[in-house]
């Protein structure tokens, strides 16, 4: 059977024939549309077995939620090679689809082994993807390299501890090596503290990679949490904090795509509360929240890619030529927005509320309520920027057609979803009990935006305004500092005299007689 | 079948065929070192094939006085090293060296004699001889650029591998004045009899010869210096053979000689893992500094050298297998690193990091092959390096060696850094005009072979584990290696 993330490698490596202009594009349609079609007929339920050295692997499972999430990310891909296969140069298109096909393997992976070296595939593709894009993202790539790798090094070192302590390396809630999972989930999904890496390649990487990336980089993080690590609820508040740290920093922001960035951060603060409560209702509103958030963040991040692309900037100045010239794009921001608003009948209410529906505690409810709020309003200084505000931009080129195409595809289903919210359930045998439509959680849907309008009405010259860059710490930084300056001092040590390199010897051999002889 | 004993005749002669040929014939020389490379590797190939069950040939059959030549599943391996490693440095050398010389090739030849006869001997004193063999041309060859740079870096090779060649004569006098035999099946026999101290005496003695030639930390600093300025295709058999033939000697002697027993007993295992935790965290703290490529991956050597001590040092089957396995991907993934930097000294006299700026723009297959062999050696998957050092890891924390199977991991982050680094700088834009002399043919196919390598073996773990399973039967136990030398 051919697995959706197995057709994407495929493609990676037909990219390589001596290509046409033209076979390219027949390729890339080929491949997406395969893999989207491959992943709608898939059965829960199937597995397949693989004998490598003493271990039995499952490279490939599917159950509801894994059908979900391959669902949208298959989606998503279609939608996301379509956009960027016109701008990106073949080597870029070549690693976009390992990185697609990796992601999807992880979510199909059935055991520990499959799933850490697709998680370490990505990893480098995405790397490379970002080091080989443009010219200044060397650092940057760099940066997220290292960060990631150290990240699913702590997810091997966890994997190792499970294997010795059960002997199975398949694919149930860790019982051991739990604290280095998190931290490697914490890493992917940028939780707050292991986050320095996300605004900082969203905002430098060339457009068209950073849509590819906010696809699938957090998101993969975030089913492999709700597979590894379901269910610890404390976890809950960590999630909360975190997305109130990415609200507030998120209005500090000065560039479109640093917003988003520091967005996710609080979306995904979301999706581990829905995680965390560890209920049927829970996981599956966290997994409705991740196919919606897909949804609308990859819209904002290609209508952005638009601007960026016609106007050469992302500052939020010109954000104004979307009302002037950019209709469609216009429309799909709108619904967007909308939708992350978590406004009803647009696709983010729908898990919005389910995952309210599954809280109890008062205390999280009200946080979850700050999080719409908050999100409403950073939302809306963009609105006020794009829609608002006058602005005398003017186009240098025209966006593409197959960048449209791409965004229309994903802005039709959030239309979709939204006002049929069943559709999701439907589509994967997930069923929550809940009337969606029903005037309590109309209500406490629309109350945050409604609140944050006349916030943002009242205050609005604390919200839009051009903030100092805050200038933070970066413990990372530091630590690199550390290992580079005692590779310095060390390396001072070896001078290239001989007589230095025969006292080493000496000592080592007193030790040596001295340790093994007593 | 006596092809074994061919094994170390071949490149002898040849090596003396190659002197004869440059004072008569020159015009046969490139005929003789390919010919005469394609006939060995042949004849690898055959003892490879048949080393398992392990047989005894006896030189002249004199029985146990005589020379005994034994090819077991572990020389197998190193056999199976030089089969890979061999004929693509001929190749390479071919075109490397722009003006041909005699000498590299005789000393070549005989370095590889050296090194093939440390493999199958099982004679204490063969070892060391051959052991000389090899360190001797070893020298010659790094010496053969003669700038500045490499005749002192070789003189200090030179004086710490004669400290190190010392401490083993003294130890093997030793062993020959105590047990009244040479032979590596009698030696364990009679070793029963010894008092425990005489016994930790003599392997300390052992340890510490074989420790500067492999290289360890703080017993590594001619490394380095001897790499900076030699010829690279050298590099590529001295950190693939010469630094590995000494982890060989070292293994056999501890395991064969000692036994497990003893070495566990001794306290040796839990040194030996400490001093590889100890050594490649700092030897990539040191790599990390390095502005010559060359430096840089003998630094890396030194480091992936410590991964190997520790798999070897655990002392289970699990980590035998492991070990051996590391010292095969080693050989492989360094092989193909030095001869890509190999071929951008030769085309553009690059061997600082800062000269190779752009190069992957230019050189965009090569290029892929080097950021495959590093991601390889960082031991990312799915190459080679990923699969062996997870075995490591494994056998480290079924072995009860917690904190080295940590720190093997912490090593893996730490080489990332600075293989990135040599990434990065391949891949970031360089406006300056270079002057490329364009590579030929037979500098690329040696280096896209190695490369290819380092994936196959990634994806296909079991091609080169089925021989490599076989070691622990015969080290771990060394009953079984003794009945078989003296049986034969």
């Amino acid at each position: 059977m051919i697995t959706p993330g197995f057709l994407y490698l495929t493609g990676a490596l037909l990219l390589f024939l001596p290509l046409h202009e033209r076979i390219k594009y027949i390729i890339s349609f080929l491949i997406t549309t395969g893999a989207l079609i491959v992943t709608f007929y898939l059965i829960p339920g199937y597995s397949l077995q693989l004998d490598f050295l003493n271990y039995t692997l499952v490279p490939f499972k599917v159950d509801s939620i894994s059908k979900l999430t391959g669902l949208i990310f298959a989606v998503a891909g279609l939608a996301a090679v379509s956009y960027s296969v016109n701008i990106c140069s073949l080597p870029n298109l070549r690693l976009i689809f390992v990185f697609i096909g990796s992601a999807l393997t992880v979510v199909f992976s059935g055991d520990l082994f499959t799933l850490y070296i697709f998680w370490e595939l990505m990893t480098i593709s995405s790397s490379f993807l970002i080091i080989m894009a443009s010219d200044f993202t060397k650092k940057t790539g760099y940066y997220y390299f290292l960060m990631h790798v150290a990240g699913s090094l702590s997810l091997l070192w966890g994997i190792f501890l499970q294997y010795s302590a059960t002997g199975s390396l398949s694919l149930n809630a860790m019982e051991a090596g739990i604290p280095f999972v998190l931290i490697a989930i914490a890493v992917k999904l940028a939780f707050v503290g292991f986050h320095t890496w996300m605004p900082l390649t969203y905002s430098k990487a060339p457009f068209y990679v950073a849509v590819v990336l906010s696809i699938y980089t957090t998101k993969v993080g975030v089913y492999v949490m709700a597979r590894l690590a379901s269910g610890i609820n404390i976890l809950a508040y960590a999630g909360l904090i975190s997305a109130l740290f990415g609200i507030v920093m998120a209005l500090r922001q000065n560039q479109v795509r640093k917003l988003l960035s520091y967005s996710i951060i609080t979306q995904v603060g979301y999706m581990i509360i829905g995680i965390s409560i560890g209920t049927f209702e829970g996981t599956s509103g966290a997994m409705f929240h991740l196919v919606n958030h897909i949804l609308y963040k990859t819209v904002l991040f290609m209508a952005v890619g638009v601007v960026i692309y016609t106007t050469g900037k992302d500052e939020f100045d010109n954000l104004g030529i979307m009302r002037k010239k950019l209709p469609l794009t216009s429309i799909a921001t709108l619904v967007a927005i909308m939708g992350i608003s978590g406004v009803p009948f647009f696709n983010g209410y729908m898990s919005k509320t389910i995952i309210k529906d599954a809280l109890h505690e008062p205390l999280l409810k009200l946080g979850l309520d700050l999080m719409s709020f908050g999100t409403s309003l950073m939302f809306l200084k963009l609105i006020y920027y794009a829609f608002i505000k006058n602005s005398s931009m003017n186009l240098v080129k025209k966006p593409t057609i197959s960048m449209q195409l791409g965004m229309g595809l994903l802005t039709v289903m959030m239309l979709l979803i939204g006002i049929h919210p069943y559709l999701l359930e439907n589509l994967t045998n997930i069923h929550v009990d809940i009337n969606y439509f029903d005037k309590k959680h109309m209500i406490s849907g629309i109350k945050p935006f409604l609140w944050s309008i006349a916030i943002f009405i009242l205050f609005n010259k604390y919200v839009v305004k051009n903030y100092e860059r805050l200038l933070y710490f970066d413990i990372y930084r530091k630590m690199g500092k550390l290992f580079v300056t005692t590779g310095y001092v060390l390396s001072n040590y070896h001078d290239g005299k001989l007589n230095k390199y025969l006292l080493w010897a000496t000592t080592t051999l007193i030790t040596l007689l001295l340790l093994l002889m007593f | 079948m006596e092809a074994a004993v061919w094994v170390i005749i071949l490149p002898l002669l040849t090596a003396f065929f190659l002197g004869i040929s440059k004072l008569y014939f020159k015009r046969i020389f490139f005929y003789l070192v390919t010919g005469s490379a394609i006939i060995y590797l042949y004849i690898l190939i055959i003892v490879i094939t048949h080393s398992y069950p392990p047989k005894v040939y006896s030189i002249g059959d004199w029985g146990l006085l005589g020379i005994n030549v034994m090819v077991d599943p572990f020389s197998g391996l190193f056999l199976l090293m030089i089969a890979i490693l061999f004929l693509p440095f001929i190749i390479f050398s071919m075109k490397y060296n722009k003006f041909l010389k005699h000498d590299y090739f005789i000393f070549a030849y005989l370095m590889v004699a050296g090194i093939s006869g440390m493999v199958l001997t099982t004679d204490l004193f063969n070892l060391y001889v051959f052991m000389e063999v090899s360190t001797l041309s070893s020298c010659a060859l790094s010496l053969y650029k003669k700038t500045d740079r490499g005749i002192e870096g070789t003189f200090k090779y030179l004086i710490m591998s004669t400290l190190g060649s010392f401490f083993i004569l003294l130890a093997t006098i030793l062993t020959y004045y105590l047990t009244g035999t040479l032979n590596m099946a009698e030696i364990p026999l009679a070793f029963e009899d010894i008092p425990f101290k005489i016994k930790s005496t003599m392997m300390t003695l052992f340890v510490f010869g074989y420790a500067i030639k492999i290289g360890l930390i703080p017993l590594h600093a001619w490394l380095p210096d001897a790499y900076e300025d030699s010829p690279i295709p050298y590099n590529v058999l001295s950190s693939g053979l010469v630094l590995k033939s000494a982890v060989y000697a070292l293994i056999r002697v501890l395991y064969i000689m000692f036994g497990i027993d003893f070495l566990d007993e001794s306290g040796m295992l839990t040194i030996g893992v400490f001093w590889g935790v100890i050594t490649f965290l700092i030897a990539h703290c040191l790599a990390f500094q390095q502005s010559n490529l060359n430096r840089l991956l003998a630094y890396s050597s030194i480091a992936q050298i410590a991964y190997i001590m520790i798999g070897l040092f655990v002392g289970t089957e699990a980590g035998l297998i492991a070990g051996s396995f590391h010292i095969l991907n080693h050989a492989i993934m360094k092989g193909t690193l030095f001869l890509v930097v190999g071929i951008f000294s030769y085309s553009l006299n690059a061997v600082e990091k800062k000269d190779i700026k752009g190069l992957g723009y230019k050189f965009p297959i090569l290029s892929f092959t080097f950021v495959v062999a590093s991601l390889a050696i960082v031991g990312l998957p799915p190459f080679n390096g990923f699969m062996s050092k997870w075995l490591i890891v494994e056998a480290a924390l079924e072995a009860g060696f917690v904190y080295a199977a940590f720190f093997i991991l912490v090593g893996t982050f730490l080489s990332l850094t600075y293989y990135l680094k040599v990434i990065v700088t391949l891949y970031t834009k360089n406006e300056e005009e270079l002057l490329i002399e364009e590579p030929s043919l037979s500098l690329k196919l040696p280096t896209f072979f190695l490369g290819s390598l380092c994936i196959v073996f990634g994806m296909v773990p079991s091609l080169p584990l089925n021989l490599i399973t076989k070691i622990p039967t015969f080290l771990l136990d060394n009953g079984d290696y003794i009945r078989i030398l003296l049986g034969g």
